[in-house]
């Protein structure tokens, strides 16, 4: 099951859970306590039992509510649940690393290389994301990189390009997945009356997205696309 | 498919069922000449038999490669008149019907007319139970409470066992005249057991006959015929029609014509429920394709064509043509035979071999309504068989439904069946689970569990039509907790649980004087070794089920007294009955409270799921071990096949806020559109049913096929069914279709004639089904990502 946790220091432009980037409690959020979402989480136990699945924690990002976050993934290790952290990697160092012992598998968002681009399209400097990324890389812990394909913004030659240079400079972490851009939050978008800047931006062409499947593949990393090789 | 598969496939789907008068002309005819002869019961239908294989018309379409039909022709449908006479309104209701129409021609109509109904007005057991049932038993049905299963078709609700692949019907005669020796003439029932295995003698005689005469049909073709291949195949069939069923089958196309065979039997001595069901069908036909692939005899191509011309066959048999309240229950051309595969063998090991893969190829390719099919998943099976059935499933016309070994085995130990003939049985039928070849499990009736609620609420009456059909069980505005309501609504169970089960003692009774079945008896254990008629309690075990219908909808409106009048007190008892009864009219608010803000079971929620546990006590133990009359007992299952609108329809507005007429949920299904949790949560509130104490369960769920799009759909569809399972859930079915879809089809039916869905228990043409029916579909929760 996938628990999303609300506030997110980024405004990434193609975000498809707008209603999970303001923090605190609005039309799309309920206050829960530790202990609650614990009991909601043990109703799903059979299910995780038999796929050999857990939780997953997103967001919004989930490294905003860092003591929460900290304390529910300790439970969840106690009782022995699968925990996958999708988190965007935009996290004071200390937060970041009192995650390190509990997270299971890491699902790691990289959008750009270039500072300046990531300032422009995310709002933030991607100086934590790097240090934390690399951070997992030295303590080796199970990552999976996810790279978000929108066409002539992330999608670029240059920027694949550079994000193939950074993960293969990595010691450990060999795997990224590509999330080619879709267009389901454009309801969202919508509904919320919030403007959608990516309005008539088209989802990648399945040729866009075997481009950028092979220059990644030519650093030698194991590519997927949307999960599957 | 071949050419030859082809146009027979064709030929099946194309051809419109009809009435056939040629059975109720020749049990008529036998009925009139041997009147005022002293034969016993079953010696007379025996000899009834007898008479229509020794003269019904033999069809034979030069393709087939698999001989016998029930009718003179594909898809034409005869009548059991000493069960059923079709009045002429009958027959002019059945031929102008929009939908599952039988047309009816002008001689027919002739012969009905003028030998058929004279003949049998006033004699045919239909008229009998109606003439004998209780006042109670008449009201209670009258209002909807329950069904009558056995008022137009005989009990069947049996499956073969492996009995036909072991011994040939030379073999049975001898085990029927060393029955005959071997009994005590001190014996009290000695001379009504030698009468039972008389009336076997010449039921066995009449199947050999009727092979007999389409071998000597064969051969007279294979001389005529000029084209060297049809010659080869019209000989081979001749020689197969010599060799079964008098002796054990060889082969694999000797194996199912024998089948074959038998069922045309079975279901042209009687109407029998659900047909007759080869069951098991992999695992008996595995060592005949294990050892002539081996040989180099048969190849698989062959195999494949020869399993497709039985699929063809089945699909030949819609079922006998129904009316009354039989027609709204079961409003459909399916015969309910249910071929299962997988599961495990008798020793407890995989049951899943190279055969089922190739059975589930035919399934996918032929896409027929008819056979149904199943698979049963055990811890045992692997995750691959699973995948593959799903990946069927998934092409949207709704089979194999799955079920749970596992849980079948558990629930036919409960009721004391041996180890061995629990795992030799299976599910048939929907979703009930049995000893086949062993045991004669009669469905007796739907029991509409929500009305009882409506009838608790009005101390008696039904508020329907006013009339009092329960007992007075108190005012219910002068209770004063939960608990007393409960109390009274155990109450109006109880009666009427009582109420249905005299009417099936008597009606039990009724089958075992009148009509026995000698031929069906035949063909289960113990009924030879015995001398005892199947309906008599020949078997070795002989079940009697009431079906709980409507368990979401009855959870949710008792969950809704609980919460809202007694707990919470938003309304009082004076203020619900008027808003019931005027159907929510002025009072949307009160509804929305029940709709929007009351909890319902599907959703994991204890509040509700807890209210289903009572129910399913006290409906349990209502029923449970009361004897039949055949040496068994009464168990519940909860299944609805098409009832829950029927019953829907003659239930008023409930406490969870349905409308007046609106259908009842069905099965263990939550109440349509109330689930809103997503499937987990359906599978955990559906998981506290206590599955192993009942005869099966039914659970429908809806998907989209997008959700099953990739590898990873599949996966995760097959863990949620594995999950169930482990919870001892007893079978799920899956809706593959958009809502949208089904929309376009309910305007455009012309352009979706071969849409097929899931309804409950069986798959159907979603044309076919009733407005009301395919409102109902539409509105069953649409799983799908968001």
């Amino acid at each position: 099951m996938t628990v999303f946790l609300k506030g997110c220091p980024l405004g990434c432009l193609w975000c498809h859970n707008p209603e999970g980037i303001a923090p605190g409690l609005d039309e799309f959020g309920r206050i829960i306590s530790v202990q609650e979402l614990m009991t909601e989480i043990e109703k799903d136990r059979p299910f995780m039992d038999e796929s050999a699945g857990g939780v997953t924690l997103s967001g919004g990002e989930p490294l905003s509510q860092p003591e929460f976050l900290v304390s529910m993934m300790r439970q969840c290790r106690d009782s022995g649940i699968h925990i996958s952290l999708d988190t965007c990697g935009h996290a004071p160092a200390d937060a970041f690393d009192a995650t390190l012992d509990l997270v299971d598998l890491y699902l790691y968002d990289l959008k750009f290389m270039d500072d300046e681009l990531h300032r422009r399209y995310t709002g933030v400097s991607n100086g934590l994301v790097i240090r934390n990324c690399k951070k997992l890389d030295e303590l080796d812990r199970k990552t999976l990189i996810r790279f978000p394909v929108i066409p002539e913004i992330t999608g670029t030659a240059e920027n694949i390009r550079d994000i193939g240079d950074f993960i293969s400079s990595l010691n450990n972490i060999k795997t990224v997945d590509l999330l080619p851009f879709h267009r389901t939050a454009e309801g969202k978008y919508e509904r919320m009356g919030i403007e959608n800047q990516l309005k008539g931006v088209d989802p990648p062409s399945e040729d866009d997205v075997a481009i950028a499947k092979r220059i990644l593949g030519g650093y030698g990393l194991e590519v997927l696309v949307g999960g599957s090789a | 498919m071949n050419e030859r598969i082809k146009r027979l496939r064709e030929l099946s789907v194309d051809t419109a069922p009809s009435v056939s008068p040629e059975r109720a002309r020749l049990v008529t005819e036998y009925y009139r000449s041997t009147e005022g002869e002293g034969l016993s019961e079953p010696v007379r239908r025996a000899q009834v038999f007898r008479h229509i294989m020794a003269n019904k018309e033999l069809y034979m379409d030069p393709d087939e490669l698999i001989v016998g039909e029930r009718g003179p022709a594909p898809k034409a449908a005869p009548t059991f008149p000493e069960i059923c006479v079709h009045s002429m309104e009958d027959l002019e209701m059945l031929d102008s019907r929009e939908k599952i129409p039988y047309s009816v021609d002008d001689d027919t109509r002739e012969i009905f007319e003028n030998e058929i109904i004279p003949f049998w007005r006033g004699r045919s057991q239909r008229e009998r139970i109606f003439g004998v049932m209780a006042d109670d038993w008449l009201k209670a049905y009258e209002a909807g409470i329950f069904t009558e299963f056995m008022e137009q078709r005989g009990p069947g609700h049996t499956v073969l066992g492996d009995k036909i692949y072991r011994k040939g019907f030379v073999d049975i005669r001898n085990d029927i005249a060393n029955s005959l020796e071997g009994l005590d003439k001190a014996d009290p029932n000695y001379s009504k057991k030698a009468e039972e295995l008389k009336a076997m003698d010449i039921a066995t005689d009449a199947l050999l006959r009727y092979a007999k005469r389409y071998a000597d049909k064969l051969k007279d073709m294979a001389i005529v015929e000029d084209d060297p291949s049809r010659k080869a195949n019209l000989q081979l069939m001749a020689s197969i029609c010599e060799k079964v069923p008098a002796n054990p089958p060889e082969t694999f196309r000797e194996a199912l014509q024998y089948y074959w065979f038998v069922h045309v039997g079975v279901i042209t001595e009687l109407n029998p429920w659900d047909a007759f069901n080869p069951g098991r069908l992999d695992q008996h036909l595995y060592p005949y394709y294990r050892k002539e692939m081996d040989e180099g005899s048969l190849t698989e191509e062959q195999a494949r064509e020869l399993l497709q011309a039985l699929w063809i066959k089945f699909n030949n048999h819609p079922a006998p043509p129904k009316v009354g309240v039989t027609a709204k229950e079961s409003a459909t051309y399916t015969d309910f035979a249910l071929i299962n595969l997988g599961g495990l063998k008798p020793d407890g090991t995989d049951g899943v071999n190279e055969l089922t893969y190739l059975i589930l190829d035919v399934i996918e390719e032929m896409r027929l309504i008819q056979p149904s099919t199943m698979v049963q998943v055990s811890s045992e099976n692997p995750d691959g068989f699973l995948k593959r059935a799903i990946d069927i499933i998934k092409t949207g016309f709704g089979q194999p439904s799955v079920f749970n070994t596992d849980a079948i085995i558990q629930e036919l130990r409960l009721q004391g069946k041996g180890l061995e003939d629990a795992r030799a049985g299976g599910a048939s039928g929907c979703v009930e689970a049995g000893a086949f070849g062993k045991e004669a499990y009669i469905l007796t009736g739907y029991f509409n569990l929500p009305k009882v609620a409506e009838i608790t609420l009005n101390n008696g009456l039904d508020p329907q039509t006013g009339i009092m059909v329960g007992i007075d069980t108190g005012d219910p505005a002068s209770f004063d907790s939960f608990d007393e309501f409960f109390e009274a609504f155990g109450k109006q169970l109880n009666h009427f649980i009582d109420v249905k089960i005299e009417g099936n003692l008597a009606i039990e009774r009724m089958y075992a004087q009148h009509l026995p079945v000698p031929f069906l008896s035949l063909l289960i254990d113990d009924c030879v070794e015995k001398g005892m008629d199947y309906h008599e309690g020949g078997a070795r075990y002989n079940t009697s089920y009431i079906q709980g219908v409507g368990l979401g909808t009855v959870t949710d409106t008792l969950t809704s007294v609980k919460v809202n009048v007694f707990e919470e007190k938003k309304v009082g008892m004076h203020g619900l009955l008027e808003a019931l009864k005027n159907d929510f009219r002025d009072n949307e608010g009160l509804r929305d409270t029940f709709v929007n803000q009351t909890p319902k079971y599907g959703n994991d929620d204890d509040v509700a799921d807890d209210v289903m546990k009572l129910i399913f006590e006290a409906f349990f133990t209502a029923v449970d071990g009361r004897p039949n009359t055949r040496g068994g007992e009464h168990r519940i299952n909860l299944l609805p096949t098409t009832v829950h609108v029927y019953f829907g329809s003659v239930t008023g507005a409930l406490p969870d806020g349905r409308r007046a007429g609106e259908p009842l949920s069905e099965g263990i299904s939550p109440a349509q559109g109330r689930d809103r949790n997503g499937p987990t949560s359906v599978l955990k509130s559906a998981g506290k049913i206590d599955h192993i104490r009942t005869g099966g369960t039914l659970l429908n769920q809806k998907f989209t096929p997008q959700l099953l799009a990739d590898r990873k759909g599949i996966d995760s569809l097959a863990w949620l069914i594995r999950a169930y399972f482990r919870m001892n859930g007893h079978h799920i079915q899956l809706n593959v279709v958009t809502a949208d879809t089904l929309r376009e089809a309910q305007l455009h039916p012309e352009k979706h004639r071969g849409l097929i869905v899931r309804v409950a228990g069986y798959s159907d043409y979603f044309v076919d089904l009733t407005k009301g029916l395919q409102d109902e579909i539409i509105e069953r929760t649409e799983h799908s990502e968001t």
